[in-house]
């Protein structure tokens, strides 16, 4: 007779700490299916944004998400600018670019970072952590703030960069290149991380296509698409870069997409900072028609998509608001079945899930007697157990 | 050679045949499909399908008399964005559901019948998603009707 276990997750996520809540079906050490009920944390920003002004919204989808928040205003204020049609002064196009690809690298690096704890690697959160202080700096010197930037609006750009500050985010960027090639190449090459993350949590390009993933988790499935390039915003598409893709959806890509994504940003932000047109950030908005329109942006996660809805009021009659983790945790049910219980952690975060964007997360079981019940301090010993049985055998 | 963009929108139009009710391209890389309900599920099914497009997600809306939902989807290859629209009226607002053709709209068609109170017929999992167990039945938080007061 099989034994079931029961394992929740939650309500806090393992990784993040943010409000969800997974329930797992075992069978000995295997998880034999999986469910996920959300809303812990929602907020209604869709309600909260449509009774906003045309101006004030930026500053609401910002708190969507602290991480992302850079790449939620700017898809609204894509949307807006759809509507409207307004040409948007090419040096406010650098000015986004060079803040989004700032917020990339202090999301990816901070990932890294987690991720790395997660397995038992304390020395990577330590380092990653590290090194995204130079680009939070980088940002703060910018924008005035760490997070939530206030930088984007409909129209352009809310600051602009000085010489001085130029300068700064280059020599920030000094800063981290050098650790960051140390990552990669460690991530490469270390046999334990192989050993861990390889063949663990895997999602097939199939079943990333029919699920609708999209970012670095479709990007590690083969899957290769990229807002920045297939639908060119910002400057993306008046500099030089590469989408990064690998073939085998597991964990180890999804840490190898990310790393790589990391050195591209570098790599745009250098050109960015180079080639920062003269003139100025702001075109004038006299007012939106009625219309429709849609913003998408690659966020550190993947693809942020608004759409908006105008009927030439004050602000926008509808607004919707689709953040990545959407679309990427649902993948859940194709990436954990059948794993054992001690990878299911990681492959929870591998996907970097955003749960203040997505909103949700619980479960429903059915409590047939006989169930045992694991606590999530249990599940990270697990974890670490594994990684420290791996470096034994080595 | 890779279809272009033109190429792309020409292909969309004899998939879609005279299904369409309305056709509206606002822009480039902007189209907007309007359809019958009745015919929602086979049309989402070309654009996932035959099409070839990711669904990216969908958006319901009180528009008054009628609730409309307008399905996102894009073809990532050219960057265009398929917006594919029905509407029902508010006294029957059931419209088929397209998660059996198109499995990643699970979520979001759960979230439009918390949200709006639109009813996806054929929806294999048809529970709440955002909304809290003990949420009134009836009460849709993104209705015109619905005060922020409550």
């Amino acid at each position: 007779m099989t034994h079931k276990t029961l394992i929740p997750i939650g309500p806090y996520h393992p990784l993040q700490e943010e409000a969800e809540f997974f329930q797992l079906y075992c069978e000995g050490e295997t998880v034999v299916d999986m469910d996920a009920r959300i809303s812990y944390n929602h907020r209604g920003i869709e309600g909260v944004s449509m009774n906003r002004t045309w101006d004030q919204v930026p500053y609401v989808v910002e708190r969507v998400c602290g991480i992302c928040s850079a790449s939620h205003p700017l898809a609204y204020v894509q949307a807006v600018e759809e509507i409207a049609e307004v040409e948007v002064p090419e040096r406010a196009l650098y000015v986004r670019t060079i803040i989004n690809e700032l917020e990339r690298i202090h999301s990816h690096l901070l990932w890294f970072g987690l991720a790395g704890h997660f397995i038992g690697y304390n020395t990577v959160f330590m380092w990653a952590w590290r090194y995204r202080e130079p680009c939070l700096d980088a940002l703060e010197v910018v924008t005035g703030s760490r997070i939530n930037y206030a930088n984007h609006t409909v129209g352009g750009s809310r600051k602009d960069l000085t010489p001085e500050m130029v300068k700064f985010v280059g020599e920030r960027l000094d800063e981290i290149e050098g650790p960051l090639d140390m990552f990669i190449t460690t991530a490469l090459e270390d046999p334990i991380l192989s050993l861990r993350l390889k063949d663990v949590g895997v999602l097939t390009e199939q079943d990333a296509r029919a699920l609708g993933a999209c970012g670095p988790t479709a990007r590690a499935s083969n899957v290769p698409i990229d807002v920045r390039r297939d639908d060119p915003y910002a400057a993306y598409d008046r500099v030089d870069w590469d989408v990064m893709t690998c073939q085998n959806g597991d964990v180890f890509d999804k840490v190898v997409v990310r790393l790589l994504e990391t050195k591209e940003a570098i790599r745009i932000l250098r050109q960015a900072l180079r080639d920062l047109p003269e003139g100025p950030v702001q075109a004038s908005v006299k007012e939106v028609p009625p219309g429709e329109g849609v913003g998408h942006v690659e966020a550190p996660r993947g693809e942020t998509f608004h759409f908006v809805k105008s009927n030439g009021g004050a602000g926008p009659e509808r607004h919707k608001i689709r953040a990545p983790s959407f679309n990427n945790v649902p993948t859940f049910r194709a990436s954990c079945i059948g794993q054992p219980i001690a990878d299911v952690t990681i492959t929870l975060a591998s996907i970097d899930p955003c749960y203040s964007c997505t909103e949700r997360m619980a479960v429903v079981a059915d409590r047939d007697t006989g169930e045992e019940l694991m606590n999530f301090a249990d599940l990270v010993k697990l974890s670490r157990q594994k990684t420290e049985e791996i470096r034994k055998q080595l | 050679m890779a279809e272009d963009l033109e190429q792309t929108i020409q292909r969309l139009k004899e998939l879609a045949g005279d299904v369409p009710l309305g056709w509206d391209r606002p822009r480039p890389k902007r189209v907007y499909i309007a359809v019958d309900k009745k015919d929602a599920r086979e049309f989402a099914r070309m654009l996932f399908e035959d099409f070839g497009a990711r669904f990216a997600t969908a958006t319901g809306t009180d528009i008054g008399e009628e609730l409309e939902v307008v399905y996102h989807f894009e073809c990532d290859a050219v960057g265009l964005v398929i917006n594919m629209r029905e509407r029902t009226p508010k006294g029957d607002p059931v419209v088929p559901s397209i998660t059996p053709v198109v499995p990643a709209a699970d979520w979001i068609e759960r979230e439009m019948n918390d949200l709006v109170g639109i009813v996806f017929d054929g929806h294999p999992d048809p529970r709440r998603l955002i909304l809290a167990d003990d949420w009134p039945d009836g009460v849709y938080p993104l209705r015109r009707d619905k005060k922020n007061d409550a």
